[in-house]
């Protein structure tokens, strides 16, 4: 079972479409997005269209939720325009995403679950970074009842694996599946994550699960531009050329 | 969000094909399979791979546990002889049909997918299911006690509960409140698209629809609608009369039943 998991597209159309293309090359079973489909970009609706039409599960976002908000408040700040741009119909649709999407195996005689989150299990405004300390980790997973955490939110992938500290043992996943649409790690490409598990996948090792970081390269230039043309601060095509 | 949810194919292609173009006109924003999509006709890899090559979402049925493991037991309840014996033909053709790759798919299936909604500051759990949160092939029938029914729901933390397995769609909603608290619990069985036996031949499957108000509180907040599709089920009924499997199953097919 191969899965790719995407996340924080931010609007930002010519990168999921090229992600969607990439993952279409990949030899998938199943796609799933972790949210923030909106805000910092020119195209939510297109992004969410293109989501809604393919039917991929996701998650509400902190800035999906945000623009929920503008809208209820009827928000005409310059500073909102982002997410003032969003259609009543796509805003029907970001009110109704779930906040987390749990899968459960059965292996051998135990279930093992598999936690998608935007940010965090608490919130979707928490920050997963890869150097939290281990026992705020673990400590995560032991009350969440997770053995795989994947999350979005800070843009900056990684994969840690740790040991469960409790006395059954085997080891917890914590997944960041980086960024399509606006990456924070250096690298200005398109991230998402494809996740693997074989037959032989019990949780007691390592490597019980395989994951990779994809990279996609998108016409940034294109889209850079278009945010200088627009209403949007022109700082935002900085980050997407510097992936900051 | 409109959520569409379906089950049971049972390697039935023309009725697979015939639900995909369907959800092309009623557009739902997600699409789930709860399971069982092999046995009982000749298109178990078809629909693998049918299901895999759109990414949906998919749990394991009984049928596809048993096949992912190259098992000759489907967990399946036949009571008669004749079921017995039309079952093991079925298990063990579908077994020389599956390819390596659709078998290791079929095998690396999770049990269960759980949504979590939090709407209104409150939360909504919707489970998915094939059989029921404790078995795979447990089958939940329309007239099962409320309090069985509730009790599992509770054990399982679900606010609603869609499964599919006995091939026979129903909506049921129990208040499970407390100290004149609301709490209304949904137990939906979405049906079968490739092999129904609620006397409607077409195929079946269920829209959820939710809004930023759906809650426990309000049973209406949540709504259901089953639908049914046409399809070929005479292309389907000839294709397991031209093969080893037993007649019996084309007859079930042109009689939902």
């Amino acid at each position: 079972m191969r899965i790719a998991i995407i996340s924080d597209i931010h609007a930002n159309f010519p990168a999921l479409e090229e992600t969607l293309k990439s993952i279409e090359q990949q030899n998938i079973d199943a796609v799933y997005c972790l949210g923030d489909l909106v805000g910092y970009n020119l195209w939510p609706n297109a992004v969410i269209n293109e989501i809604r039409k393919r039917h991929i599960p996701t998650l509400e976002g902190n800035h999906d939720v945000k623009a929920v908000d503008i809208h209820n408040m009827g928000s005409k700040d310059s500073d909102s325009y982002a997410y003032q741009i969003v259609g009543k119909e796509q805003i029907e649709y970001l009110s109704t995403l779930p906040a987390h999407i749990k899968l459960e195996y059965q292996v051998i005689n135990k279930l093992i679950m598999i936690l998608m989150v935007h940010g965090s299990p608490y919130s979707n405004r928490e920050y997963l970074l890869e150097d939290k300390d281990e026992k705020d980790f673990t400590d995560i997973f032991l009350d969440s009842g997770a053995d795989v955490i994947l999350c979005g939110h800070s843009h900056k992938p990684y994969h840690r694996v740790m040991k469960n500290p409790d006395k059954l043992g085997g080891y917890f996943h914590a997944i960041n599946v980086g960024s399509v649409g606006k990456p924070k790690d250096g690298n200005p490409k398109c991230c998402y994550a494809v996740i693997t598990i074989n037959k032989d996948s019990d949780f007691s090792k390592k490597e019980s699960i395989e994951v990779e970081f994809v990279r996609v390269a998108y016409d940034i230039e294109k889209v850079a531009k278009a945010i200088e043309d627009s209403e949007l601060p022109n700082s935002y095509a900085q980050m997407l050329r510097e992936a900051y | 969000m409109r959520i569409a949810l379906f089950s049971d194919i049972h390697a039935n292609l023309p009725a697979l094909e015939a639900f995909f173009k369907d959800i092309e006109i009623t557009k739902p924003d997600a699409v789930y399979c709860l399971g069982d999509l092999v046995g009982y006709n000749i298109w178990p890899n078809e629909v693998i791979n049918e299901i895999r090559k759109r990414g949906i979402p998919t749990i394991a049925g009984n049928y596809d546990f048993g096949i992912g493991r190259t098992s000759n037991d489907c967990g399946c309840a036949y009571k008669t002889d004749d079921e017995k014996a039309n079952g093991a033909v079925s298990i063990s053709y579908t077994n020389s049909l599956v390819n390596e790759q659709e078998r290791q798919y079929l095998r690396t299936l999770p049990a269960h997918i759980k949504l979590e909604f939090q709407l209104n500051n409150d939360k909504l759990n919707l489970l998915l299911v094939h059989g029921s949160p404790r078995k795979i092939n447990e089958y939940l029938f329309e007239d099962r006690d409320e309090k069985s029914m509730l009790r599992i729901m509770e054990n399982a933390d679900a606010d609603i509960m869609c499964f599919g397995h006995t091939h026979k769609p129903y909506h049921r909603v129990m208040n499970d409140g407390k100290d004149g608290n609301d709490h209304f619990r949904h137990a939906i069985n979405i049906g079968s698209v490739g092999k129904p036996k609620d006397g409607d031949p077409r195929g079946g499957y269920v829209m959820l629809t939710m809004n930023e108000n759906s809650s426990i509180k309000d049973k209406n907040s949540i709504s259901t609608e089953f639908i049914r599709f046409e399809y070929d089920v005479e292309k389907a009924a000839k294709a397991v009369e031209d093969s080893p499997l037993p007649n019996a199953y084309a007859e079930s097919l042109r009689k939902g039943i």
